[in-house]
This record gives C-alpha cells, sequence and structure tokens, in this order.
C-alpha cells in the first residue's frame, strides 16, 4: 500500500462525509482513477458502513417506486416515418431491426448515471464525464459562499495545506492542492485538450509579484516546487493561481497567453 | 455477515445470503429482483437519506439515484462484501452529493426525530459483530470526538457544519477528526 498518511486521511473523511464539496471532488477523483486510494475507500466503507444498523427506518413516499421503475425501463426506439412506412409494408428485416426490446437490457437508454460509463465509446466517455464535472462543478460553485467561513481561520490555521478551484465565470475547471511546507503540487484538470502545438501552463501569482511558473500539463500531476515552499502561508494567503494556454511546450519567464482560468488558495 | 434470518424451514440465512441472489438477478436486468430489493431496503436506505437532508423532496431524488446507481452497477457488488453494506454506501455518497451541491440543503441543527419508524425488513435481533467491534473503538475516543463522528455519519455533517456545531475553530475541528480516524484506524486494524 503505498498511500500516505495524508491521502489516508482524506479518504477516510470522504467516505465519512466531512470534506467540503471542492476536496470531495478531489478525492472521488482520485478513488476513481486510483486503485491504492480505491482500496482505502473500500476499506474505510466496510468499517463505517455497521454504523447503518442503529439508523430509523422510515418508509419512503408512496410513488418512489414507480418514478424509479418507469426510469429503469427503456422507451420504445423512436422510428422515422421511412422507417415507419417500410415497417407497414411488412419488410421483416426492418421489423426486426426497429423491434421494441421487451426488458431492459444494460445501458439502454437508462437515465443518466455517474458510473459506470465503460460500454460508451471513449468520445462520448469524454464528453459525458465534462458535462458531469461542469454540472458537478457548477454545485460546488454555488455553495462556495461556504468557502467563506474558512477566512475566518485563516491567521490561526497550522496545517499548511490549500486547494484551489480555478474557474472561469462559475464553471471551475482546474482543481489544485498544494502544501507550501513541502511544496506539493496536486492538478485536477477538467479540460479539453490543448490545441495541437499548445499547453497548458499553471502560474502562481504572488501578491505584488511577477507570475512564476508551476508547471504545464495536459492531464492531472503532481510535483515539488520550491517556489511554493518559500512561499510560506502568509504569501500563500495573498496569492493567486492562473491557468494560461502557452505556444509550445510552455513559456520559461512570463505568460504569454490569455488567462483561461484563475483561484486564489484556500486554507483546507 | 452477522446478521442472520430464520425462514420456515428453520434454515438461518444470512441477510447476505437473502440479498445477494436477489441483486444478481438485478444485474441480469429482472426489474422484480429490483422492485423485491427496494421493497426489503427503501425503509432503512430512506432513513439514512432522510436524516442526511431532512428534505423529503431531496432524500427522494437522493434515494432514486442511489437505486439507479444499485441498479446500473448491479454486475459490481464484490463477492466479499455485506450487498447492504454496499448499498447503504451508494446511498450515503448520493445523498452527501446532494448535500454538498444543493445551496438549499443546509444542515438542520436539531435533532432528528422520526414519529413513525417503518418496519425494516431487513431488521434482525441482534446488532452485528462488525458494529459491536465498531462502537467498542469509538467508545475509546472522547465524548466529543465520538459525537463528532456520529454527527458526520448520520447527520452527514462537513467539517464546516462541526465546527459551527462544536463552536470549535476549523483546524480544531481539523485536529479532531484526524486524531480520530488515526485511532479508529489504528484500533481496527489489529
Amino acid at each position: 500500500m503505498t498511500v500516505n498518511d495524508d491521502d489516508r486521511q482524506f479518504v477516510a473523511e470522504y467516505v465519512l462525509g466531512t470534506l467540503p464539496a471542492a476536496l470531495r471532488l478531489m478525492t472521488r477523483t482520485r478513488i476513481s482513477d486510483e486503485p491504492d486510494i480505491a482500496d482505502v475507500a473500500r476499506m474505510w466503507e466496510r468499517r463505517l458502513a455497521p454504523l447503518h444498523e442503529l439508523a430509523v427506518p422510515i418508509a419512503p413516499p408512496a410513488d418512489l417506486w414507480a418514478d424509479i421503475a418507469v426510469s429503469l425501463i427503456p422507451p420504445p426506439i423512436p422510428l422515422t416515418p421511412e422507417e415507419e412506412e417500410e415497417i407497414k409494408k411488412g419488410l421483416p428485416a426492418l421489423q426486426d431491426a426497429f423491434a421494441v426490446p421487451n426488458k431492459a437490457e444494460a445501458g439502454d437508454n437508462e437515465p443518466v448515471l455517474a458510473e459506470p460509463l465503460g460500454d460508451m465509446a471513449p468520445g462520448v466517455q469524454a464528453r459525458l464525464k465534462k458535462w458531469r464535472w461542469t454540472a458537478i462543478l457548477l454545485g460546488v460553485a454555488l455553495v462556495g459562499g461556504g468557502s467563506v467561513f474558512a477566512y475566518r481561520e485563516w491567521d490561526r490555521y497550522t496545517d499548511l495545506h490549500y486547494f484551489a478551484s480555478l474557474q472561469a465565470e462559475r464553471s471551475a475547471a482546474v482543481l489544485v492542492r498544494v502544501g507550501v511546507r513541502d511544496g506539493d503540487i496536486l492538478v485536477r484538470p477538467f479540460l479539453d485538450p490543448a490545441p495541437a502545438g499548445q499547453t497548458y501552463q499553471l502560474w502562481l501569482v504572488p501578491d505584488g509579484q511577477p507570475a512564476r511558473s508551476l508547471g504545464t500539463f495536459s492531464s492531472g500531476f503532481t510535483a515539488r516546487s520550491d517556489i511554493l515552499r518559500r512561499l510560506g502561508p502568509k504569501g500563500a494567503a495573498k496569492a493567486m493561481l492562473q491557468v494560461t494556454l502557452e505556444p509550445g511546450s510552455g513559456s520559461d519567464v512570463v505568460p504569454t497567453g490569455e488567462v483561461l482560468y484563475s483561484g486564489r488558495l484556500l486554507p483546507e | 455477515m452477522g446478521a442472520v434470518a430464520r425462514h420456515g424451514t428453520g434454515t438461518a440465512v444470512t441477510r447476505s445470503e437473502r440479498l445477494r441472489p436477489i441483486i444478481a438477478d438485478v444485474a441480469d436486468r429482472r426489474l422484480d429482483a429490483m422492485e423485491r430489493l427496494y421493497q426489503l431496503s427503501s425503509p432503512k436506505l430512506y432513513g439514512l437519506c432522510l436524516r442526511i437532508l431532512r428534505r423529503p423532496e431531496l432524500a427522494k431524488s437522493a434515494l432514486k439515484t442511489a437505486y439507479l446507481k444499485i441498479w446500473k452497477g448491479a454486475r459490481t457488488l464484490p463477492a466479499d462484501l455485506d450487498p447492504l453494506y454496499w448499498m447503504v454506501c451508494i446511498v450515503r455518497e448520493s445523498a452527501l452529493e446532494t448535500a454538498r451541491t444543493n445551496e438549499d440543503a443546509g444542515e438542520s441543527w436539531e435533532p432528528f426525530e422520526v414519529e413513525e419508524p417503518a418496519e425494516d425488513p431487513l431488521a434482525e435481533g441482534t446488532h452485528s459483530d462488525q458494529l459491536k467491534r465498531l462502537l467498542a473503538c469509538l467508545g475509546t475516543l472522547s465524548e466529543e470526538r465520538r459525537r463528532m463522528v456520529l454527527l458526520a455519519f448520520y447527520d452527514g455533517w462537513s467539517r464546516e457544519a462541526l465546527s459551527v456545531y462544536f463552536d470549535a475553530p476549523m483546524h480544531t475541528v481539523n485536529t479532531w477528526l484526524k486524531r480520530s480516524v488515526a485511532e479508529i484506524d489504528e484500533q481496527l486494524s489489529k
């Protein structure tokens, strides 16, 4: 098991339910993507699930089962007028081709669900995932006001880990977690691939100072940065993170592209 | 898995043995099996949802989403996991997602009270060994930290809500949670 204590704590709190929305989102992606993290999640689920025995059973709304059942039964496949005409003519092959299934089959016209997406084409999966994340992240943005609460304890906070949701408008697109003690960076983007010949680049913008590159990325990555280590908690409190689209393998010195996403660091 | 039912033949059947073939039929897309599973499990699972969300319309929506995930993921039920544990985890996750992403789903500070508890078709006469072990472990935590863990599990309270409820700074709550997790981890790993 290669999961460090910090991550084990996060996963346990994910299962327990105490993580705020953005951290919960990031942890869920890691459970989905990293088998070792998923193993820890399963372990905590087994440990905590027995508490359900003490929960009070309550009769659900009378119409809920009907509501669920309707969602499980695939609707008939609509036919074009030409197809209906062909069927009226009695072409057996077409009748077979457009037959309405008698029972629900896995994945057939089912409601949009979070998991799994394994039966779909990769392009469809990517689009569905993107929209799913967009929906979830919009929700995160809606509850973002709650993060103001975190500032109350800003000066007294000692754990030295920060979280940022970099977004344009209200749609978050890049989640970043940094530790200013060790300079750790964990980035989870929810973006389309960068255009050919360009790359996304993450920048740290300390208060009143020029931007400094924290690295380029096309997918999630982890890294360590001396820049973050030197920043310290006070610097982190006033710093911004930005994402730009840069030509080639990225810009060496200053951002040259437009800022696509930006956000402040919030203490966890 | 500890939970045992006795049927007419006098044969002891565990809850897991009772649910697993039903879920296998659900995996084969049998709607009658899904309805049976719903009848058996929905009182318990709706109770979990409603306590976290407090609002019936949100709890109903979260439970519906959970059952659709159960339908879709029935083939993925781990062979060594109590099926009810598996469903409990799916339902709590659905309720927590609703709670964290719905601006109308604020925490309720009132105690959760139920005038008329429903009958639980999966209820057993005794608590499972797993629950007893977990409760023994929680019993070693300080009272505040034990309440914190239970409020998080049953009421779905986040760090922020716990901070408000216990009138403690966020970093204190984080420290309490960290210690609680570490101690539970250590004891249950033995």
